[in-house]
């Protein structure tokens, strides 16, 4: 009796070890909800549906493997030629199911659980991302890379991001505070609390948010806070790459130090808004322009 | 209520509740500050401009100035609009020049693009201008299609402002559909409505329509309190009710057109403070718009004070405050009047 259940012991013990031999030819990659996607090689076909997953793909060398992309993967130039697949409101559906995807990539915040569950339905493996700190973008590029297989190269450009991301913070934590106001819109005058990732790279540079308590992630405020809170830098966040329309509407308060000293900057929003590998490219030119005020 | 105790009551009100309204903000500025920053802004001549007097006078004063001349155009048009129509559903939207505004502003910022940004007008953005002539459009075109050789038929006129409101819609969002990014977005702020840009040049030209307004109102009182019997009722009482007709909707078009083109899209003022204060005083249109005008200035300018402040150092979108405000106050009215029935 007591041979049979140490034998039965050892056949189970065999079968765990084979099964997990066979496991390991799979990819299994968990995504930021949780959720396991289990694919039986690398994906050669992915879907992006967001720009900050277009850049993160390409970045890793997985560029050509992009099937499908959203209306916004501008960027690099490249992404411009892949097939359009949804925009902010919908998804074509049909056309991502016929373009027949190994591994769609979505953003939870951008493209939202109607869009998510709708692909979730339709049985095509959906990795879901929600990056909420500059700290998790290296770990993001590894996912992707074990993905799409390019794993060598994503753990190369995890580690030069960590790298400069240590640096930069290296630099300026122990310099003095910069108040700073980050302008998405003029008209109602719109900004991002404490919580948006453009937060931290602020205080990555040493600088703190003038609207880091308030409530909504996307704050509208009005001049009188902005004249209260007295800002040192404005940081402008313009959709293009030239200065938007209402930069030069900041003269008339020159009450605010960042108009008087001439602190008033644009930083593509493409920059700072995405979560990819050009937020350490706009958190150098935040960085910048922090030291520029701290010279008054 | 007297017609004459209420109208007495809101006089004292708006002006009170403008001035309460000059301490509202992010800042605290206490009323003796106040007073002592006006004299000084007065009888000083010298160059240095406090803290204060800035926020009170470049920033809150005319945005005070705009809630209270925007809610008394929208209320006192809304009056106007419901004694012409003899609909209590009538609102200035009602004739399409809501409509057309916006498709104006989308038309704007959409097509003209870059011109848009750069094109200032008086300080008045190519936007506003848009929304303006679009707004203006739709009414004549509503207009229009509601006159026939034996005058303007009401019953049509609802029913193509219906139809213009739809058409309006459709082409809003097909050129949403199109818009980039960027655009988008500033079409879909313009249309939540912000009174928080008000600058000196938007107060001017809101002060002089309303006074246009204003001046031409009581000339029709008795119009409108006549058409309260019927069409030909009033006629028969010998009154040119076409050129009453075509005055009334050309000025609501010109006030709402302004209105909406400086401050964006404020809902409820112009549906619900006629009702309100003709639940208080009754339907004579002599008391009735004077009434609306001031009751819709306080409800915005209230409703606007408490948008600087309550999510404070953030502020809520205007339009949201002015129905949590005001709709609960007209249900207590409502429930009132069943009771005395």
């Amino acid at each position: 009796m007591k041979n049979l259940r140490n034998s039965l012991g050892l056949i189970v013990l065999l079968a765990a070890v084979f099964c997990s031999l066979s496991l390991a030819a799979e990819i299994s990659v968990e995504d930021d909800f949780g959720n396991t996607v289990v694919l039986e090689q690398p994906a050669q076909r992915i879907i992006s549906l967001a720009p900050n997953i277009t850049e993160v793909l390409f970045h890793i060398g997985a560029g050509e493997q992009i099937v499908g992309a959203d209306e916004y993967s501008n960027y690099p130039e490249q992404a411009k030629q892949i097939m359009r697949v949804n925009n902010h409101a919908a998804a074509n559906y049909e056309l991502i199911l016929s373009l027949q995807p190994d591994v769609v990539i979505a953003w939870q915040s951008g493209n939202g659980d109607k869009i998510i569950n709708r692909i979730r339905q339709l049985g095509i493996p959906i990795f879901v991302i929600e990056t909420r700190s500059l700290e998790d973008i290296p770990n993001l590029f590894a996912r992707f890379g074990a993905l799409s297989g390019h794993v060598e190269n994503a753990e190369l450009k995890a580690q030069s991001f960590s790298l400069r991301l240590s640096l930069l913070r290296e630099q300026n934590s122990a310099k003095s505070e910069v108040r700073t106001f980050y302008q998405i819109w003029d008209e109602p005058l719109i900004t991002l609390n404490g919580k948006h990732m453009v937060s931290s790279v602020i205080e990555l540079c040493g600088g703190r948010n003038i609207f880091a308590d308030a409530i909504p992630l996307v704050p509208y405020v009005n001049i009188e806070s902005i004249v209260a809170a007295d800002p040192q830098v404005i940081i402008a966040g313009g959709s293009k790459e030239e200065k938007p329309y209402w930069f030069d509407s900041w003269r008339k308060w020159e009450q605010i130090s960042a108009v008087r000293d001439r602190h008033v900057y644009l930083i593509p929003a493409d920059l700072m808004q995405r979560h990819s590998v050009r937020i350490l490219d706009g958190a150098e030119l935040m960085c910048d322009f922090f030291e520029r005020a701290r010279q008054e | 209520m007297p017609s004459s105790w209420l109208i007495a009551i809101l006089a004292i009100l708006l002006p009170v509740v403008a001035f309460y309204s000059m301490t509202v903000g992010t800042v605290s500025i206490s009323m003796a500050e106040a007073f002592s920053a006006a004299a000084d802004s007065l009888f000083s001549s010298g160059d240095t401009v406090s803290q204060a007097q800035v926020i009170l006078f470049d920033i809150r004063l005319p945005r005070i100035l705009l809630a209270l001349l925007v809610g008394a155009i929208l209320a006192s048009t809304g009056a106007v609009m419901q004694g012409l129509f003899r609909n209590p559903l009538a609102d200035p939207s009602l004739i399409g020049v809501s409509g057309g505004a916006s498709v104006g502003a989308s038309l704007m910022i959409v097509l003209a693009g870059g011109a848009v940004e750069s094109g200032l007008l008086m300080g008045l953005s190519l936007v506003a201008l848009g929304a303006f002539v679009g707004g203006f459009a739709a009414t004549i075109l509503v207009y229009r299609l509601a006159t026939s050789g034996i005058g303007t038929s009401v019953t049509t006129m609802l029913l193509a402002g219906i139809a213009i409101g739809a058409l309006a819609g459709a082409l809003n969002s097909l050129l949403s559909y199109f818009a980039d990014n960027d655009m988008l977005r500033q079409i879909s702020l313009w249309q939540m409505g912000n009174l928080s840009a008000a600058n000196w040049a938007k107060v001017s030209i809101m002060a002089l329509v309303s006074l246009l307004l204003f001046i031409s109102f009581p000339q029709d009182s008795r119009a409108l309190n006549a058409l309260l019997l019927g069409e030909s009722e009033a006629r028969h009482l010998g009154i040119d009710v076409q050129r009453v007709k075509r005055r009334l909707i050309v000025l609501t078009a010109l006030g709402v057109g302004v209105s909406v083109a400086l401050a964006g899209m404020v809902g409820f003022v112009g549906l619900v403070i006629p009702h309100v204060i003709r639940l208080l005083i009754g339907p004579d249109h002599r008391w009735l718009i004077p009434g609306s005008a001031m009751a819709g200035a306080i409800l915005l300018v209230v409703a606007d004070s408490l948008a600087r402040v309550v999510v404070l150092p953030a502020e809520l979108p205007t339009g949201i405050l002015t129905a949590l405000l005001g709709a609960p106050f007209f249900i207590v009215l409502l429930l009132q009047q069943r009771r005395e029935v």
